[in-house]
């Protein structure tokens, strides 16, 4: 079983609206290993982006824990925080930027945050863009990127520099078919060569953006988590449904 | 494994076997073991396999080419016509539209009572937990192909591809099939909590 760049642990939170409170996520728990993609399943409004907010300290928990390797991210104060922030978590999301700069910039915005300079972060971010084929966005804004291309940028971004865990918000929802196994061709590519190993957190609407990640989750209504699929290192586990004893001659689905 | 049945009209064993044959020469109970390699979720009964070859073979769709010993007719090998090829490109490249859906769980809401609904809720969490399993299995596939196709590192073959999407397509199934179990199951408990609160009429 792989070490764990990201633990989540017992984590609740809620909003209150109009003076109500509302449960978003209730006793989720879950870990990211190193090389590992763990996804995040669930319709809108149902509380993804909220759980990866949480996951990557933007939001603490009501109640609950989260830890990069052994840091308690809920005791780091404002300062520290940032300096993992964009470092050891990198968060990419398909909103891309707030505001409307040039690629290169968003992808080593991070970078120049963290020790790079100005300089070095562009270099580091034409380095990544070119390893995922993207340099032909070098120069242009993300409202003029295809879906396609925000996905490779988006990627770039996320392994310029050398985190620990890549956090990805709905990255993946905007492909389909061959794109959607490309992307997570490249993804498990980039995966396998960072030094060190990272581990990724994503979040999809559908499966289908999640069908290769080694752990999938769905948001139940609730604010649960179930997992649908993949082994984690503690907690729940898919159980084989026990096979009727006189199963054999009933009819079952047809051809899959 | 799985109970329901979501099956169209011409989906027979029969129709399987043909194809199995077709695809690759077999005796009878190597046909009987592919059925069950290549679709464990159909749970075609073992006995298929000894009923429909021969049937095939004396209906001219498949022929004997290699005897097996005596009294092992299971080890006759089997090849198919051209008349056999026919009827499996025609039902290829035929649509019954629309499909014959026979699904039990929609059969057994229409019978269900009020009394039965806590036992039809346990029945249900149960379907949905087998196809959940049958999702991971399939999404591990999945996972597998990528792994393996990454590592060669060379551009793969239709057939290949074709697997590919079949094995995702299967992974899609079960978990559209998980999800709706779950949301029947979410409604029902609903519906449940409302008859014990009295809010609705439990006769």
């Amino acid at each position: 079983m792989a070490a764990e760049a990201l633990s989540v642990e017992g984590v609740w939170k809620g909003f209150s609206c109009d003076g109500r409170w509302t449960g978003v996520l209730e006793d989720v728990s879950f870990d990211v290993g190193r090389g590992e993609v763990v996804a995040i399943v669930g319709g809108r409004l149902r509380g993804k982006t909220t759980l990866l907010r949480v996951a990557a300290g933007i939001e603490r928990p009501d109640k609950g824990e989260v830890s990069l390797g052994s840091q308690r991210l809920a005791v780091l104060r404002d300062r520290a925080w940032a300096r993992l922030l964009g470092h050891e978590i990198v968060w990419v999301s398909r909103d891309g930027p707030r505001l409307e700069i040039e690629v290169s910039k968003f992808v080593g915005w991070p970078q120049a945050l963290h020790g790079h300079g100005r300089r070095g972060s562009e270099e580091l971010a034409a380095r990544a863009l070119e390893r995922v084929g993207a340099k032909e966005c070098i120069g242009r804004r993300w409202a003029e990127l295809s879906n396609w291309q925000k996905v490779l940028v988006g990627l770039a971004r996320g392994f310029a520099g050398s985190p620990r865990v890549v956090i990805i918000d709905d990255l993946l929802d905007a492909l389909s078919g061959r794109d959607t196994e490309q992307a997570s061709d490249l993804l498990r590519s980039l995966i396998e060569e960072s030094e060190p190993r990272c581990g990724v957190l994503m979040s999809a609407s559908e499966e289908d953006s999640a069908i290769f990640a080694d752990q999938e989750y769905r948001l139940t209504r609730g604010g649960g988590l179930k997992l649908l699929s993949g082994r984690p290192s503690g907690g729940a586990e898919i159980k084989p449904f026990p096979e009727p004893a006189e199963s054999r001659d009933s009819p079952g689905v047809g051809c899959p | 494994m799985l109970a329901s049945t979501l099956g169209s009209g011409d989906l027979t064993p029969r129709m399987m076997i043909l194809g199995l044959v077709i695809q690759q020469q077999d005796t009878v109970a190597g046909v009987a073991r592919r059925m069950n390699d290549q679709f464990p979720a159909a749970r075609w009964p073992r006995t298929s396999a000894y009923k429909n070859v021969p049937s095939l073979a004396s209906d001219g769709f498949l022929r004997l080419v290699e005897k097996g010993p005596p009294n092992e007719p299971t080890l006759d090998r089997y090849a198919g016509t051209p008349e056999g090829v026919e009827l499996l490109h025609g039902w290829l490249r035929n649509a019954e539209l629309p499909p014959g859906v026979r699904d039990v769980v929609q059969c057994k809401l229409e019978f269900v009572e009020a009394e039965d609904l806590l036992a039809f809720i346990r029945i249900v969490s149960d379907e949905e937990q087998a196809y959940t399993f049958a999702y991971d299995v399939a999404h591990t596939r999945v996972r597998r192909e990528q792994r393996s196709r990454l590592a060669r590192e060379l551009a793969v073959g239709w057939r290949i591809r074709l697997r590919g999407i079949q094995n995702k397509d299967e992974a899609r199934l079960w978990s559209l099939m998980s999800k709706r179990l779950g949301r029947l199951r979410e409604e029902l408990e609903e519906l449940l909590a409302e008859i014990s609160d009295g809010s609705v009429d439990g006769g």
